[in-house]
């Protein structure tokens, strides 16, 4: 296989996923929409960024199962949290769970997204038989 | 009635930010997909191109680091009898120009130029021009005082001259003192982003490169034209840039011309260096937003992404406006559109940062580059995010005081070079 | 909302040092690398130097990663162990 060798499989079979994944978040009543269209989003941008880079299949669909089960967990946490602040400091403070929602729920996607990245990193790079890291 | 306004305000907001975020988007995917070609060597029949070049180097008090740019001078492969070296010694306060003097007078081919307190200290646009008048060569590249190029630098640059099209060069610069503190590492991926993904990716496009005022060269007959750089405008560099396009030439990125560069180590620093540009780069949307729409020279696309360049200072003022303007409007009224389009600014928050290179630019620049933990950082560059706001919109507050009261605001503060990139040289 | 708990004090207190923590962790990875870091540090600018140069063990922050050249990294290191020991030839 060639170095950055463009994998158009595995980006055509993870917009596959990609896709179905998407459709059941839409049709899921348990999930509020601005996180489902966080996920749609980190999915997206994972798959288009990620799956093309040198790297097993399996390894990548992996990846993008854990960032979906840490999105769907954050989703719920943060949604109960604001729930249980609302419930005992007032309605006003939905205003604060609109306002940062969005925000916190980019830092995980980044962060996952780059140590996703970090990972294929190495795995290129041993593959070439170079060490990077000290 | 202020419902509507608001809707209508938090809608445009959020489509320019969209608009950023995919063209972004896709100057990843072309670097990705494109990043194995490499343009070949262009040679004038069987003679490589080798015009005679000036280069320019401005410095102000630039002690701690003049010695080693003039030292990578001297090792530079360029035939020496069609180099010129001018030294523009910008009323320094130290010993710089004596540093500068004592090359000159080994080399001959190393002038210095040295300018008393009247006539210096107004720029670095005052100073390059005062080096201009000296030059002599057909190419006049310009290199910062704390600069450390590639030894065939100048050749991978030159070549491109072949192509009468091109007007302006400008290869890719990295941090050298990267891992010197949390700063310089944020900035050292502010430009992996830009240089290895954004530049490269308008150059492959056809879009408008960006010449950044180091670490390129101009044609000096377009120089002459021209009429110099432009030395009310804090950005010189882009300044130059939009009037090389609007005159129908164009800027080609060399992005294996390569040149390490001393980054800014504190946020005081930072924010110095980053106001300068942003007001510069609003100087220039005023000046040239207009034209860049009329110009006959250029093509759809290249007005779409001039516009879109010359504007990109304002993004993170306006990403502040569509924040605070969803406040008042979730209360008013939640529009049933409002989930989706607030789900998409935080992504802009990562987007409009240093050289505005979103969060996925950095990492895939960071993974071309063979970089293995580099990405680690990324979700940190939601701190230069926040500082650039403010940075922003002082600069764009002083600009519109200025042009209002008709002051001169350029105040030029030169970024202070501490020498600490000379313990990264590997010699 | 679905599936939510009793809303005690202890639950709220839950919640919040779950959310911080989550928050916490998600920045964890580059407050490691900023406290402690293995990245390598900016591409070497690639000049006709020679490929094997004793200073390499000192300056482990700048790495070749020209890999068109096809350097391989783990011959160098041992390559400059065994150069680190000999004489200094060149002083």
């Amino acid at each position: 296989m060639k170095e950055n060798e463009w994998r158009i499989d595995h980006l055509l079979f993870g917009f596959s996923i990609e896709a179905i994944a998407s459709y059941m978040l839409l049709s899921s009543s348990f999930v509020s929409s601005e996180s489902v269209y966080m996920l749609i989003i980190f999915n997206f941008l994972f798959v288009s960024l990620t799956f093309p880079l040198n790297g097993t299949l399996t390894r990548k669909i992996s990846m993008l199962l854990i960032g979906n089960i840490i999105g769907l967990f954050w989703n719920y946490l943060f949604s109960l949290f604001a729930y249980t602040v609302a419930y005992y400091l007032g309605e006003s403070f939905n205003t604060l769970y609109i306002i940062l929602s969005p925000f916190i729920n980019l830092i995980w996607i980044v962060s996952f997204w780059s140590i996703s990245l970090s990972t294929l990193s190495n795995s290129k790079n041993r593959k070439l038989g170079v060490i990077i890291d000290n | 009635m202020i419902t509507e306004i608001l809707e209508a305000l938090f809608l445009i907001l959020t489509a320019l930010m969209i608009t950023y975020l995919i063209r972004h988007y896709i100057f990843t995917l072309r670097v990705l997909k494109n990043h194995q070609k490499r343009r070949g060597s262009v040679t004038v029949g069987n003679v490589t191109y080798q015009p005679t070049v000036s280069i320019l180097i401005p410095a102000r008090n630039e002690e701690k680091v003049i010695g080693r740019i003039l030292q990578r001078m001297i090792e530079l492969t360029y035939p020496k009898d069609k180099l010129q070296i001018i030294v523009i010694d910008d009323a320094s306060t130290d010993s710089t120009g004596e540093i500068a003097k004592q090359y000159s007078r080994t080399y001959g081919y190393i002038k210095v130029i040295h300018r008393n307190e009247k006539e210096g200290g107004r720029g670095k646009a005052s100073a390059l021009n005062a080096g201009f008048k000296n030059a002599n060569g057909e190419i006049v590249f310009c290199f910062d005082a704390d600069y450390y190029p590639q030894r065939d630098i100048l050749e991978k640059l030159t070549k491109e001259f072949t192509d009468p099209r091109v007007g302006v060069v400008q290869g890719r610069i990295i941090v050298l003192n990267e891992p010197q503190n949390i700063v310089t590492r944020l900035v050292a991926l502010e430009r992996i982003g830009g240089y290895r993904i954004d530049q490269q990716a308008r150059d492959s496009l056809g879009l408008i490169t960006q010449f950044g005022g180091t670490v390129g060269g101009v044609r000096r007959s377009l120089l002459e034209y021209l009429g110099g750089w432009e030395e009310s405008i804090l950005a010189e560099d882009t300044e130059l840039t939009f009037r090389v396009y609007l005159a129908g030439y164009r800027v080609r990125y060399v992005y294996d011309a390569e040149c390490y560069e001393e980054a800014v180590e504190s946020w005081r620093a930072y924010w110095k260096q980053r106001y300068r540009w942003a007001k510069g780069h609003m100087q220039c949307a005023f000046k040239h937003s207009f034209k860049v729409l009329k110009c006959k020279n250029l093509r759809l696309k290249e007005k779409i992404d001039g516009i879109l360049l010359l504007n990109v200072y304002f993004m993170p003022i306006l990403a502040l406006l569509s924040w605070i303007i969803c406040v008042p409007l979730f209360f008013l009224k939640t529009p049933p559109w409002f989930g989706m389009f607030w789900a998409s600014i935080p992504i802009s928050i990562y987007s409009f940062v240093g050289n505005f290179a979103p969060f996925f630019e950095v990492g895939i620049g960071a993974y071309l580059d063979g970089r293995t933990r580099a990405q680690w950082l990324i979700p940190l560059l939601i701190v230069p995010f926040l500082y650039n706001i403010p940075i922003c919109t002082k600069a764009l507050i002083d600009l519109l005081i200025s042009k209002i009261f008709r002051k001169n605001g350029n105040n030029w503060a030169k970024t202070v070079h501490s020498g600490n990139g000379n313990s990264y040289i590997m010699n | 909302m679905r599936m939510i708990p009793n809303l005690t004090p202890i639950t709220f207190i839950m919640l919040i040092l779950g959310v911080s923590t989550f928050i916490f962790i998600m920045f964890l990875p580059a407050l490691l690398e900023l406290k402690k870091h293995k990245d390598a540090g900016p591409r070497l600018i690639m000049n006709d130097a020679p490929v094997m140069q004793p200073k390499m063990r000192e300056t482990v922050l700048i790495v070749n990663v020209e890999e068109e050249h096809g350097f391989d990294q783990m011959l160098g290191r041992k390559m400059a162990d065994v150069m680190a020991v000999l004489p200094n030839i060149e002083a």
